[in-house]
């Protein structure tokens, strides 16, 4: 009991020592509480349950508040409300861009007695900061933290990568679109938590964001769509004709159709990016953060920007230039990810039809890469180029529901299609193009679903489509009648 | 999805089934019952030139004449030493396996002196046993000396995977008495004849056991009449039931709905159904019989898998199919040969797994017995890409073709290979751009080459291993020295079988 009073009174006595700065950002930080409505991904006409969560925001200039995509991804409802006021204010996402995990919120009318944060710089490895957390509607709590080291992480909302702290930490919880400050001025949104280390964005990735211009003519963040191979081998650098050169990393694959697929090659050897020397692991020595990767340089530059780089080909430097391509995470086959999206998808016959997604494999939680089943798995991780020409997306069918029309098909699950009517499909509108054009036989017609492997093929008739389609949404219940294929007249 | 365990694992002790009347009736037989020792020496499958430490193990094995004795193939499988044991006598005689098969999990054991057997009668063989009829089985349940006899009841006529071989499906009569670790390999009769070779259960449910009915054992004695055991055939087909079940699949193949028929999803180009059969066509009849829509026929008075009927040919056999194709039937002869050389997921029982050291790299054929090096959970455990092709191999482009999926599954440091740390249980697909379908093509594209470097390429990787040639034939005798690899290389075919052969013996 002692020992417990003896506790609380450290507390009060170190909350009141500090008190200066915490009241200021008391009115610099305030509450975003998020309805969220996700799409029930493997009954895709209809939604899962909605769940209330809170974050926390920055307000920037012009009332506008800085949060982190997570937070707002699949919003049905958005209130702000600063602390020490129990008013919440209706917001909206004025702002989102999924592949960095930063959002801007614009709250419906002004909050009295806030200010904007004053924006700081990035930090120096060891340096001391405090994230912010709510300890209840009128106060922050001050965690002490500091800056372990810096890493290139791909984004909590997308497979962008991009420079991330490692704060270390002694509290568990954090990682909720909470502030850093430091001396005062904001210095990194946190993304998430790892055990004792923090993953906040840098100042310079979040000045990035709130710099380029919100809205249409937002540039983004790019990439040059290569993947990079160590060069550490003396084999692999004389077979790459490096063997003169200490550094440079190898470029394992070029990406078909991205921002330097004309230029690069695989065994082009990036000797230096932006004037930069590259080590044989693709890193390079950053001021304050010591060895980066690369796709930092990268993450500084917008969409658009011209690159220079210098790399070796066949033991010929060569400096090369190229304009960056925005980047975008579902130029993938599986579709990386679709916040706030509809789940397109499409019903023939009972077929469920639907576009291979990381969401939908996410459903077997947690552990989903061992537990979902591994032929998806699979096209995952090993036939998942982006295709040069728009995203090819996979399409498979999730599962049939059963009705007397497709009967001796309902146990189907997880096929990949391959082709429709003979036609290879690589999205809902062309499958629903496919669709359009069935095959015959004996003067009658029908579809024909072709499986990838070892599926087989579907045929159902057209004749009764229409009737079976009305039947299932009755015993299915699903309520939006675009989710069916309806036949053109 | 039921597990089905190989025997001699547990130790589990069995009530003796004695005093009924119809083991009075045996009593005779009862010598010609044996009880079958065994020192097995496995191979290791992570270091693939050593052997795990012996074990011991036993089950039962029963007289067919000539002087041979019947039993499972798991019982002796990597046997290094055999003896039988006679009921009620005390003196183990030494046995070696003469012919086995590991697909059908059954083996043919011979004594040195068949003299010592000429006083016991053969076991004779019966036909299929019916459904619900009382079979007996005859056995040593681990634990005991003498002979123990369990009566049971006939409760399914099935076509299902033979949990020994781990990949193939044969005939099977499950039953509804226990058959215990030590059962494996005894007679099961009906009277005095013989209706099957005990085998396999359930881990999950009581007094459920399996035996190996009648037409696949006497399809394995005749087989081997000619010396040499060739396995059973395998049709290479992927089919899915029910979908002639749909009206309009029928109709569209112009066929009525009661037509029945299976329709094939995909012909493994390996196979002797390749190119005859094709992928879409109907399979209406197998050999002169209906096949309905869940792809069973009738057979011997139950209705199985039609596969059943190609499973029990031999090679050189005919197999009659009709079929429907682009709506219109036909009738297609397919003559059954030797598949053509090709991964399967299956258990190996070689002497090793197949391997190659080459410059400390450690390259192995994927096996289901590679994949259980990964525990219990290697379903869920093992890398994804070994998982997916264990299931797709014969599907996919890259390895449709392979007689062996080659995995890299160790590095033995030295300085060769220092910076060879990449890939680690990767799939080779290429060595200097040259495409390698099996350890023996992996072996002369890597020591014939003549580039200066040697660039071995892995399935949807971007990083190749790249080893100096000339460094890495310098070194590998020095390399297998240091770290004990004798001999460098086992590419030896399905004739290395790792139990004891009586050509073995001194």
């Amino acid at each position: 009991m002692n020992r417990l009073l003896a506790l609380v009174f450290g507390l009060t006595l170190w909350t009141a020592a500090t008190s200066a700065y915490s009241e200021a950002i008391e009115d610099q930080v305030v509450r975003v509480h998020v309805s969220k409505k996700e799409v029930d991904r493997s009954s895709p006409w209809q939604f899962e349950d909605v769940t209330q969560q809170s974050y926390l925001g920055v307000v920037m200039d012009g009332g506008r508040i800085l949060t982190t995509a997570f937070a707002v991804a699949d919003a049905a409802f958005l209130e702000v409300q600063r602390f020490g006021s129990s008013k919440r204010v209706e917001a909206e996402v004025e702002f989102v861009d999924y592949e960095v995990n930063l959002a801007l919120v614009r709250p419906s009318e002004s909050l009295p007695g806030v200010h904007a944060a004053a924006l700081g710089d990035d930090l120096a490895v060891d340096d001391g900061v405090e994230i912010y957390r709510a300890r209840d509607a009128y106060q922050l709590s001050r965690m002490p933290a500091s800056l372990q080291e810096v890493g290139v992480f791909a984004a909590v909302t997308s497979s962008y990568s991009l420079a991330s702290y490692l704060l270390k930490v002694q509290q568990n919880g954090l990682g909720w679109a909470e502030p850093v400050f430091r001396q005062g001025k904001l210095v990194a949104l946190t993304t998430g938590q790892d055990q004792n280390f923090v993953h906040a964005l840098p100042m310079s990735i979040i000045r990035h964001f709130i710099k380029d211009s919100p809205g249409p003519k937002y540039r983004g963040f790019p990439s040059i769509g290569v993947a990079l191979s160590s060069l550490v081998s003396p084999e692999m650098r004389q077979l790459v004709g490096a063997q003169g050169f200490a550094n440079g990393v190898r470029i394992g694959q070029v990406q078909a159709g991205s921002s330097f697929s004309d230029l690069l090659k695989v065994n082009d050897v990036i000797l230096e990016v932006d004037g930069v020397p590259i080590s044989e692991h693709g890193f390079f020595t950053h001021p304050r953060w010591g060895k980066v990767h690369l796709k930092y340089l990268l993450n500084q530059h917008y969409a658009g920007d011209q690159l220079k780089v210098k790399i070796l080909r066949a033991g010929k430097v060569l400096d090369i230039q190229g304009k960056l391509d925005r980047f975008d995470s579902n130029r993938t086959p599986v579709v990386a990810y679709r916040h706030d999206q509809p789940e397109p998808h499409l019903i023939y016959g009972g077929l469920i039809f639907q576009e291979l997604s990381q969401d939908y494999l996410k459903q077997w939680g947690r552990e989903w890469r061992e537990l979902a089943p591994f032929e998806l798995l699979y096209t995952l991780d090993f036939q998942n180029e982006p295709t040069p020409s728009a995203a090819e997306r996979i399409i498979f069918v999730t599962r049939v529901l059963a009705d007397d029309f497709n009967r001796g098909y309902s146990d189907l699950r997880h096929q990949i299609v391959d082709l429709v009517n003979g036609v290879k499909v690589t999205s809902i509108a062309s499958l629903r193009e496919a669709l359009a054009h069935p095959v015959t036989s004996g003067g009658k017609r029908y579809a024909q679903v072709h499986f990838k492997r070892d599926g087989g093929e579907v045929i159902l008739a057209y004749d009764g489509l229409a009737t079976a389609h009305q039947r299932m949404a009755r015993t299915y219940e699903i309520k939006m009648p675009e989710s069916f294929f309806t036949p053109p007249p | 999805m039921e597990a089905l365990i190989r025997h001699l694992t547990a130790a589990l002790l069995l009530a003796f089934g004695a005093g009924t009347a119809q083991a009075a009736s045996l009593a005779d037989l009862r010598s010609s019952v044996f009880k079958i020792q065994v020192t097995s020496t496995e191979p290791n499958f992570t270091d693939p030139w050593k052997k795990v430490p012996p074990s011991s193990s036993s089950g039962t094995g029963f007289y067919i004449g000539d002087g041979h004795i019947l039993t499972n193939a798991h019982v002796i499988a990597n046997a290094s030493f055999i003896t039988v044991l006679r009921d009620g006598d005390s003196r183990p005689l030494p046995a070696f396996v003469k012919f086995v098969a590991h697909d059908a999990d059954l083996a043919m054991l011979e004594l040195p002196d068949a003299k010592v057997l000429s006083d016991l009668t053969p076991m004779r063989f019966g036909s299929l046993p019916k459904l619900r009829s009382p079979v007996a089985t005859i056995g040593f349940p681990m634990g005991g000396e003498q002979l123990s006899i369990t009566e049971g009841v006939v409760s399914r006529v099935s076509y299902r995977r033979y949990v020994h071989d781990g990949f193939a499906r044969h005939l099977l009569v499950q039953v509804d008495s226990a058959i215990n670790p030590g059962n494996s390999g005894g007679p099961v009769v009906q009277g005095r004849m013989v209706v099957g070779v005990a085998f396999q259960s359930l881990t999950q449910a009581d007094n459920t056991g399996y035996i190996i009915p009648t037409p696949v054992i006497k399809r394995f004695l005749k087989d081997v009449e000619d010396g040499h055991y060739d396995g059973h055939p395998d049709d290479g087909l992927t089919t899915i039931e029910w979908t002639m079940l749909n009206p309009s699949t029928a109709a569209f193949h112009g066929l009525t709905p009661d037509a029945g028929g299976i329709k094939i999803a995909h012909v493994a180009p390996w196979a002797a159904t390749s190119p005859e059969l094709k992928e879409g066509d109907i399979i209406l009849e197998i050999d002169g019989q209906t096949v309905g829509v869940d792809g069973k026929v009738n057979f011997q008075g139950e209705r199985v898998d039609f596969r059943t009927v190609f499973d029990l040919k031999q090679i050189g056999d005919v197999v009659l199919f009709k079929i429907a194709r682009a709506g219109v039937s036909q009738k297609i002869e397919v003559k059954v040969d030797k598949v053509r050389p090709h991964s399967e997921p299956e258990y190996i029982y070689a002497k090793h797994s197949k391997y190659l050291v080459h410059g400390g790299l450690v390259f192995t054929a994927l096996s289901r017995s590679y994949l259980r090096s990964w525990g219990e959970r290697w379903y869920k455990d093992a890398p994804l890409l070994l998982r997916f092709l264990d299931s797709y191999s014969r599907f996919e482009e890259e390895t449709r073709d392979s007689a062996d999926i080659i995995v890299l599954a160790k590095r033995l440091p030295d300085a060769v290979n220092a910076y060879a740390t990449t890939n680690l249980y990767g799939v080779v697909t290429a060595v200097d751009g040259k495409i390698v379908h099996s350890l023996a093509e992996l072996a002369s594209a890597l020591e014939d080459g003549k580039d200066p470097f040697e660039v071995i390429d892995f399935m949807g990787a971007p990083e190749p291993i790249v080893l100096a040639r000339d460094k890495v034939k310098a070194r590998n005798v020095a390399i297998n020295t240091k770290y004990g690899v004798i001999p460098d290389r086992w590419l030896a075919g399905p004739e290395d079988d790792g139990a004891i052969g009586k050509e073995a013996t001194p």
